[in-house]
């Protein structure tokens, strides 16, 4: 298709203002699709089920193809977010089943912490608290930050170094993220 | 893509580590990558049907319209559907679900051409960096030139991983570091973008 090439380089909130004005379907689906990984990962992770997140992927585009238009968005990758989350459970609850809420709120953490172990931070009194807290860590949170935020390696690469689990490297990282926050705050006062 | 490659199953490296830490800042990938983790088979294929029937949606619905046959069509189809459902005892077929299609499937990759720009526009971007630049006012008051500057972007459109790669002047530096890590959102991409801000 000629408009393609040229809807590609808009962004997202473009695409929507372009479609809200002509109605015209490509651009829509061509926003859809730039998320189209994300919609099926989300789907898989609440439906638990590839056909049954394949179809509720294709079903919130149909549902959103009429109404998109009607809505204020800011932000379309934050608000197609909540939709998706949104779309899912109400599939779940049609089916009966119990929905397993996940109150881990540690999904997203506060960008502190990780600006300092990404060594973004200029202030140099909070990056020695970082050094003093850090060895303060218990053994396995300490490796797996380091070989994480300094080694930059992948979970399966700290994995295979350290023999630890996945699911263990991943919650020695979460705890000690929460521990050096802590830590350097009471350092800080 | 660098989320189809990790969903592939290529998760080692230091590109794998970035997007591990982009989800760290970013609950929809989260999410999804959470959802992909009890995937026991290579998704891309899912993911390539349905990027395929959400294009081919476009051009049906276009088709239909240029061709104006839209109203006959439902028509025909309600008459039909009536009319077997009356010969069934009323009830309507069950309807298939979506996915359940034979398509032979290359794994080919779904080429997306990715713009590496302000979200904005490089217009509005620049206007920002005019309106909000501090200039130096130390010992660097009255250094001339060019700071170039090179950052990633996460998923959410901000700058991380801010470095100097053409310096000036120290303060013009910090300032031109502070001005992306502030500024508008860019369009999120796996490249390392490159910038450069004038100071004159």
């Amino acid at each position: 298709m000629r408009f393609r090439r040229n809807i590609s380089k808009l962004a997202d909130e473009e695409l929507l203002t372009e479609y809200k004005r002509s109605g015209d379907t490509a651009y829509f689906g061509e926003l859809y699709n730039r998320y189209t990984p994300l919609l099926y990962g989300v789907c898989l992770k609440y439906l638990k089920d590839a056909d049954k997140a394949q179809d509720a992927v294709m079903q919130l585009f149909e549902q959103l193809l009429p109404k998109i238009s009607q809505y204020e968005i800011q932000v379309f990758r934050t608000w197609l977010h909540s939709v998706v989350k949104n779309h899912c459970l109400q599939i779940l609850r049609k089916e009966s089943r119990q929905i397993v809420v996940d109150l881990r709120a540690d999904l997203v953490e506060s960008d502190e912490i990780l600006h300092l172990l990404e060594d973004e931070e200029p202030d140099s009194e909070r990056m020695e608290a970082l050094k003093c807290c850090m060895a303060k860590l218990p053994e396995e949170q300490r490796i797996s930050i380091t070989h994480f935020f300094i080694d930059e390696m992948s979970y399966a690469d700290i994995v295979e170094t350290t023999g630890y689990s996945l699911s263990r490297v991943k919650s020695y990282i979460q705890n000690g993220k929460r521990n050096l926050k802590i830590c350097i705050e009471k350092q800080m006062k | 893509m660098r989320i189809r490659r990790y969903i592939q199953g290529h998760r080692r490296g230091r590109k794998a580590n970035r997007l591990e830490r982009d989800a760290m800042r970013d609950p929809f990938l989260a999410e999804a990558l959470e959802g992909y983790e009890r995937a026991k088979e290579d998704p891309t294929p899912h993911i390539n049907i349905l990027r395929r029937k959400i294009r081919s949606r476009n051009q049906r619905r276009l088709d239909v319209f240029k061709y104006g046959g839209l109203a006959a069509s439902l028509v025909f189809i309600l008459g039909f559907g009536i009319y077997f459902g009356f010969h069934k005892g009323g009830s309507l077929p069950e309807q298939k679900p979506l996915n359940r299609m034979m398509i032979e499937e290359s794994q080919a990759a779904d080429p997306q051409e990715s713009q590496i720009e302000p979200a904005a526009g490089f217009e509005a971007y620049i206007k920002y960096v005019e309106k909000e630049m501090k200039r130096p006012t130390d010992a660097c008051k009255d250094a001339q030139g060019q700071v170039t500057v090179s950052f990633f972007v996460d998923p959410a459109g901000k700058p991380y991983d801010i470095r100097v790669t053409r310096s000036l002047c120290p303060s013009n530096d910090r300032e031109a570091m502070r001005l992306i890590r502030e500024g508008p959102r860019w369009t999120p991409t796996d490249e390392e973008v490159s910038y450069t801000i004038e100071f004159d």
